[in-house]
């Protein structure tokens, strides 16, 4: 008899009225559902009988269809066979190139392009190491060219004025004679090699238009400066600046004190001090407090008065000349006109010469340094920080006292409120029971008058 | 294995051919007509994996690979024709049945059966019922040999099922005996199951 003549395909009438139960019956024979649903199934299956039947249906089919395959893939593979395809293989094999002639970075591309980086990546690292100093000496050099750059630019006559930084002007003992005379006293110690070659040979070929100078007989550099200082009282260090600007013979050109909206102050001078004491002034300064900024420059303008005072020299001159032949030649009304007109044209060119000759000394006497001082934050209270338990119940203590704070200022505030408008709700309130007591007594009146 | 198949291993070949051949043999002769055909395919199969064994790149699971070259192989051979009912001088029965002729006639036909069912069945429903009912194939892996999502080698299985069902009903479900095939009638039970007694009894 034949096992499977029980199982019947169900009919519409038997058949389970649940399309994706039905759908996943298969999968939950296969167990490839997940848990929740292999459990939602496994519900549905003990109340389905049509389900059942399905599973096992499926489960005939299954193992029949396995039954009667011939050629499962379970089996050994047959001697013949597998001697056939190793020869096959091998015939093939011996075809294709083999991978050792390949070369290394296509076979193991990562190890190759990753083992190369690697290896860069600690070549660098050891050679930062091992050798510090590599990255100074660059820096030096990089100052070095910087220092001659400056020096190029400044060139004695002809050039327009250069910016001095502040390694050229310390590195010149007495600056104010200039990089010449440091070399003439024989003292280079700061001077970088390019820069004494550089300067070594202007001082042996000296061009035909350095001549000239000998109207200014010594270099003339105006010197600026800024220092930001934080000070610990701004008033203080105020006066200590003035003070010392006026010692020096100096003074102060302006003084700025200003607070800010978190009540900090700052105070922002300009001071122009003599040149000979910059260097002293600024270091006071800088001992003020602790110094988080500062810049120094030296402006060159030796040539600028050596032009000026050549250019007093032949106005007056000119002026001289003129005035004398009006004096002494009469000539015609219109050449005495025009000699007039001549005279006071280079009469104004000489005051106006004389002015700028008279600012460029100023500048060359005066030096001019921006302090600004700022006051240092004051530091909040700090509160000692615990750690571990003891800290967390602190803090756990700190935070519920904040949280109760919170919550009783609710009422607090409510109340605050209500007292706040009470003109208005106590007058209303009263005459609201003034209403209800004349209301009742005109109802009990009305129920004693009633019949 | 893979890294000494890619260098050219004769070695890992014969590992590689003893792991899978079997498998891709049983999966070729779904889809050939004669058992030499299987073999055909399978050979040019392994033939194919040994040229492309260096550009495996380890993306998915080698026997998921090799059933997909193998899958790709028995496709296109797949257009020939369908595969006839496999030769009885070619297939022998297992050594338990060498001795009954009964159980032999009585699986052959249920073989043929299940062939025709399966030809029945269009392609995509039976190229996942063979990979996971007769190779043991997950739905997992069956997705990713064929290219489809799990979901559609569900939808795909279920169906499958349902028709397989609908076509083996007179064989396996059906209420009337099976006629077993007449030149294989003896007086020996006609199906596959009653041939079984020791299945009957389980």
């Amino acid at each position: 008899m034949n096992l499977f003549m029980n199982h019947r395909r169900p009919t519409d009438d038997t058949a389970c009225p649940s399309p994706e139960i039905a759908a996943d019956l298969k999968a939950y024979l296969d167990n490839e559902l997940s848990l929740l649903r292999r459990r939602t199934i496994a519900s549905h299956l003990r109340q389905c009988a049509a389900c059942r039947e399905e599973i096992t249906a499926m489960t005939t089919i299954t193992d029949g269809m396995k039954s009667a395959d011939t050629a499962t893939p379970a089996a050994a593979l047959d001697p013949a066979m597998r001697h056939r395809l190793l020869s096959s293989i091998a015939a093939e094999t011996s075809t294709l190139p083999t991978a050792r002639t390949l070369p290394l970075w296509r076979r193991k591309p990562l190890l190759v392009f990753g083992g190369g980086a690697a290896y860069v990546g600690v070549f660098l690292i050891l050679a930062a190491v091992l050798f510090p100093t590599f990255g100074t000496s660059r820096e030096r050099a990089r100052r070095g060219d910087t220092v001659a750059f400056g020096a190029q630019s400044s060139a004695p006559v002809n050039g327009n004025g250069a910016e001095y930084s502040e390694d050229f002007a310390s590195s010149i003992p007495g600056s104010s004679n200039g990089p010449r005379a440091a070399l003439q006293a024989g003292a280079p110690p700061l001077i970088s090699g390019t820069l004494k070659s550089a300067l070594e040979e202007r001082a042996v070929k000296p061009s035909s238009q350095d001549v000239p100078l000998g109207l200014v007989t010594e270099r003339q550099v105006h010197r600026e400066g800024s220092v930001t200082v934080s000070v610990d009282k701004l008033e203080a260090a105020s006066e200590k600046v003035e003070q010392a600007v006026k010692a020096s013979g100096g003074f102060v050109a302006s003084n700025n004190l200003n607070t800010d909206g978190s009540g900090y102050k700052s105070a922002d001078l300009t001071v122009r001090v003599p040149v000979a004491q910059f260097d002293d002034m600024f270091k006071q300064f800088a001992a003020l407090g602790n110094v988080t900024a500062k810049s120094i420059s030296g402006e060159d303008i030796t040539e600028r008065m050596s032009d000026a005072t050549q250019a007093e020299q032949v106005l007056r001159e000119s002026a001289e000349a003129t005035a004398r032949k009006l004096r002494n030649n009469g000539g015609s009304e219109k050449e005495i006109r025009y000699r007039e007109a001549d005279l006071r044209r280079v009469r104004i060119e000489l005051a106006q010469t004389q002015a700028r000759l008279g600012l460029l000394r100023k500048m060359a006497r005066l030096a001019t340094i921006n302090v600004s001082l700022t006051e240092k934050a004051k530091k909040a209270a700090e509160t000692p920080v615990k750690s571990g338990f003891l800290g967390d119940m602190s803090e756990t203590n700190r935070m519920a006292s904040a949280a109760f704070a919170s919550a009783v200022r609710v009422p607090v505030v409510l109340i605050i409120w209500v007292l706040a408008f009470s003109p208005l709700w106590v007058p209303m309130t009263l005459l609201y029971r003034y209403a209800s007591r004349r209301s009742a007594a005109g109802t009990k009146l009305a129920s004693i008058d009633a019949p | 294995m893979i890294t000494r198949m890619q260098a050219g291993s004769a070695a890992a070949f014969a590992e590689f051919v003893d792991a899978y051949g079997r498998r891709v043999q049983s999966l070729a002769r779904r889809y050939t007509r004669t058992t030499a055909d299987a073999e055909d395919l399978t050979q040019d199969i392994f033939v194919d994996i040994c040229r492309g064994i260096r550009q495996f790149r380890g993306e998915s699971s080698l026997g998921t690979w090799v059933y997909r070259v193998a899958l790709n192989h028995c496709l296109k051979a797949q257009g020939r024709s369908r595969p006839e009912t496999v030769e009885l001088e070619a297939e022998s029965g297992t050594p338990s049945e060498e001795g009954n002729p009964q159980r032999h006639l009585a699986r052959r036909e249920l073989a043929d059966k299940v062939d025709d069912a399966l030809f029945d069945l269009t392609s995509g429903h039976r190229d996942v019922v063979i990979l996971h009912e007769l190779h043991g194939l997950t739905y997992a892996e069956c997705a990713a040999i064929l290219g489809i999502p799990v979901g559609t080698v569900k939808s795909r299985l279920s169906n499958a099922f349902g028709r397989l069902r609908t076509r083996l009903s007179d064989y396996v479900l059906g209420s009337e005996p099976v006629t077993p095939h007449p030149e294989t009638a003896t007086a020996a039970p006609p199906t596959f199951f009653t041939a079984l007694p020791e299945r009957a009894a389980k």
